[in-house]
């Protein structure tokens, strides 16, 4: 198979150069729903770099801001949302360029794939159909036949058996991980510098998701594309991401290397979801976060994880300062390196 | 909401009458299903087939304890959750709920419908927008005809045991989080002080730290009213968690049971091995993302329309041999109640196959 010799090549966990462009380069990103009750702001002020083969995983809860994220960044969120920031692929500037070329960047050179695979595809046209529209899309002037063979090739990548049949395949008639297969296909077929997931494997069953965790591996090394992942199993995240950021009220919280964040959290929100998993051969009582995550529209001032802090102390009321917890591992805690916090739950 | 003095009273009335067992015989079976089947009509092709949801599925649960059921979307946890609790009728098989024979094909009698209640995935869907906490949980009361008296003091006391504030009672479902509906949901099984709760998927629609919350309530409220849970879940973690003993379904069929502590440290079916070697390591170290493919699992998993011959799994496993596609396993006993499926182990097919062959198969190079 095609991808034999790029899975082969990366054994040991890429660790991207820095002295190449980023596929992805977000700054100071925000989004602001507009409502009726004022602005909400979903993403305040996001930034990071994905290099090109690199895997960021966001985690967090619902509401976190992590899916609002990923919507700014492949223009999907509703027209009256604000989005100020710069979101950089390969360097050209997503919202400086005119709308024209914006259009065709989105969905070519960075696309998305969704949670839930029967949405995302139309049910009414053949696998064939939407494959071959998305390829003449992204390759202007390209004949029908030639997109064909290019859909056959897609399907093969992504490792579908018997590809020609399943062009002619309706979604109904494929199972979850197939149909989420076919989706991937449509993702690269523009060959993407960056591909955005929103819980790719959250639908699928688990013997699917180990499967899936190991061909988006693949077909991301094949393209060499920057793999942006949002997911809010930590597992999901350890086993794919080279980093995790952790993202909190539209923030990111923590950010590190997965073995550094997931084995090592420098913040109390993360060590709250690390403790609220429930592992198997563990046998300990799951501990909940107490509280629930604030209103968007209402802000605690200073950090946003205060209230719901174990550690909290009176400084928290002001904003978190940056603290480097180890060598690229950040945290946006007072408390974050070497300092003895107090659990007051536990005093 | 009108208060009510002799609430305890009230509270302990229903469940004298059920005449709760002493607590003396606290491990024998609950329920029992014995070869429950379950068959669905359906269209494929144009033509009406039958589906075999559940296939001779036998199981116990013990009083007090939780059985876990895992299995890939498909393999008919569901169905059989609805079997027990009476949403659906089985096409063949039996009960046997507190020593009393029950058949699963017929209707209930309304003091069975009781004892045994249902909590499902979606919290929101399963509550009517319409009507307000109290009033949902006071449904199943009103419609085993409880006087209204004694419904506002359970509705009370439920409401409370599952840990909501009590003003929430006035609140409408949208007003509430995920968590807190899922609460209610859970208030309203237990309204009626039921024996048995069948949870399907009761955790699995929420964010983990709510997860954290709700899985605690619950193993808090089994141990303060000796509950017994039937927890389904397709979430390997939780199940391990929660359950003490767990039954794996493939394709309609049980094809390993066990307590949940011997199962996951030793599982014996293929089937149950690919599940738990399937888990994500919390642990980027243990990442298994750069593996390549293996074609052996990459099978899809078959219809229930037309499952495999002998073994269904067999399509799947890395073992198969061809006793598998000609001969069913049957179900044998390993150790201690650790119950297998698979004619890798003795007992499970009609001709036993020599040693030697048997520990070649079972080699851990395969």
């Amino acid at each position: 198979m095609t991808m034999t010799a790029a899975a082969t090549q990366t054994t040991e966990r890429a660790t991207p150069g820095q002295h190449q462009v980023p596929a992805l380069k977000v700054s100071d990103l925000i989004t602001e729903f507009r409502t009726r009750g004022g602005g909400v702001r979903a993403v305040d002020g996001v930034s990071f770099t994905v290099a090109p083969g690199q895997i960021l995983s966001v985690i967090g809860e619902s509401g976190s801001g992590k899916s609002a994220m990923l919507r700014s960044i492949i223009g999907i969120n509703p027209p009256t949302t604000l989005i100020e920031g710069k979101i950089e692929l390969r360097g050209r500037d997503l919202l400086a360029m005119p709308a024209r070329e914006r259009r065709r960047a989105r969905g070519r050179d960075v696309s998305m794939v969704f949670q839930d695979p029967l949405t995302a595809l139309d049910p009414v046209y053949t696998v064939e159909k939407q494959l071959t529209e998305t390829i003449s899309k992204h390759h202007e002037g390209i004949s029908r036949a030639d997109a064909r063979t290019r859909a056959l090739d897609l399907l093969e990548l992504v490792q579908i058996p018997s590809p020609a049949a399943r062009l002619k395949a309706y979604p109904s008639e494929l199972s979850g991980g197939m149909r989420q297969r076919v989706v991937i296909a449509m993702a690269i077929a523009g060959r993407p510098q960056v591909i955005l997931a929103d819980e790719p494997t959250t639908a699928l069953d688990v013997t699917v998701q180990a499967r899936m965790i190991r061909l988006f591996r693949q077909i991301q090394q094949e393209v060499d594309a920057g793999l942006v992942v949002v997911t809010h199993d930590l597992g999901v995240a350890a086993e794919l991401a080279d980093d995790v950021a952790v993202m909190y009220a539209g923030r990111f919280v923590e950010y590190g290397s997965a073995a550094q964040v997931l084995t090592r959290p420098g913040h109390p929100y993360t060590e709250g979801l690390i403790e609220a998993n429930v592992r198997a051969g563990q046998h300990r009582r799951p501990r909940a976060i107490p509280g629930a995550p604030p209103s968007l529209k209402r802000l605690p001032p200073g950090c946003a994880f205060a209230p719901r802090c174990s550690y909290s102390v009176p400084g928290c009321w002001s904003p978190p300062p940056v603290v480097d917890v180890e060598h690229n591992h950040w945290s946006l805690c007072l408390l974050a390196p070497g300092e003895t916090r107090v659990n007051r739950e536990e005093m | 909401m009108t208060e009510i003095e002799t609430t305890p009273d009230l509270l302990d009335a229903p469940a004298a009458e059920a005449a709760r067992p002493a607590a003396t015989l606290p491990e024998r079976p609950l329920m029992e299903l014995l070869d429950v089947s379950k068959e669905f009509s359906v269209r494929s092709d144009g033509k009406r087939v039958q589906l075999s949801a559940v296939n001779g599925v036998s199981l116990q649960v013990r009083e007090g304890r939780t059985l876990g059921i895992v299995g890939e979307s498909g393999c008919g946890k569901s169905t059989l959750a609805r079997i027990i609790v009476g949403l659906h009728q089985a096409t063949s098989g039996e009960m046997i709920f507190d020593n009393k024979q029950i058949s699963t094909t017929k209707r209930r009698p309304r003091e069975v419908v009781e004892q045994m209640q249902m909590v499902f995935q979606d919290p929101s869907s399963a509550l009517n927008p319409r009507a307000t906490i109290a009033e949902s949980v006071a449904f199943p009361l009103q419609v085993q005809g409880r006087s209204s008296k004694e419904i506002a003091a359970r509705v009370k006391q439920v409401i409370a045991d599952v840990g909501l504030p009590a003003n929430y009672a006035t609140s409408y479902p949208h007003q509430l989080s995920g968590g807190q509906r899922q609460r209610v949901n859970i208030a309203r099984a237990l309204a009626l002080q039921p024996r048995l709760v069948v949870l399907d998927e009761a955790v699995s629609a929420l964010d983990k730290s709510i997860q954290a919350q709700v899985l605690n309530l619950l193993t808090d409220l089994q141990r303060e009213y000796q509950l017994t849970y039937v927890f389904i879940s397709h979430d390997l973690n939780v199940v391990e968690y929660i359950s003490d003993d767990v039954a794996v379904m493939y394709l309609g069929q049980v094809v390993e049971r066990g307590s949940a502590a011997s199962l996951y440290e030793k599982p014996l079916h293929p089937y149950t091995q690919l599940l738990l070697s399937s888990i994500p390591s919390m642990d980027p170290a243990d990442s298994t993302r750069d593996q390549p493919l293996d074609d052996a699992n990459n099978k899809e998993i078959p219809s229930p329309i037309n499952p495999p011959s002998g073994c269904r799994f067999r399509t799947r496993c890395p073992h198969a041999m061809a006793i598998c596609a000609e001969e069913a396993p049957r179900p044998s006993n390993q150790a201690d109640d650790h119950v297998v499926a698979c004619h890798l182990y003795p007992g499970s097919s009609s001709t036993s196959l020599p040693e030697q062959d048997l520990r070649s198969l079972t080699a851990p190079a395969l």
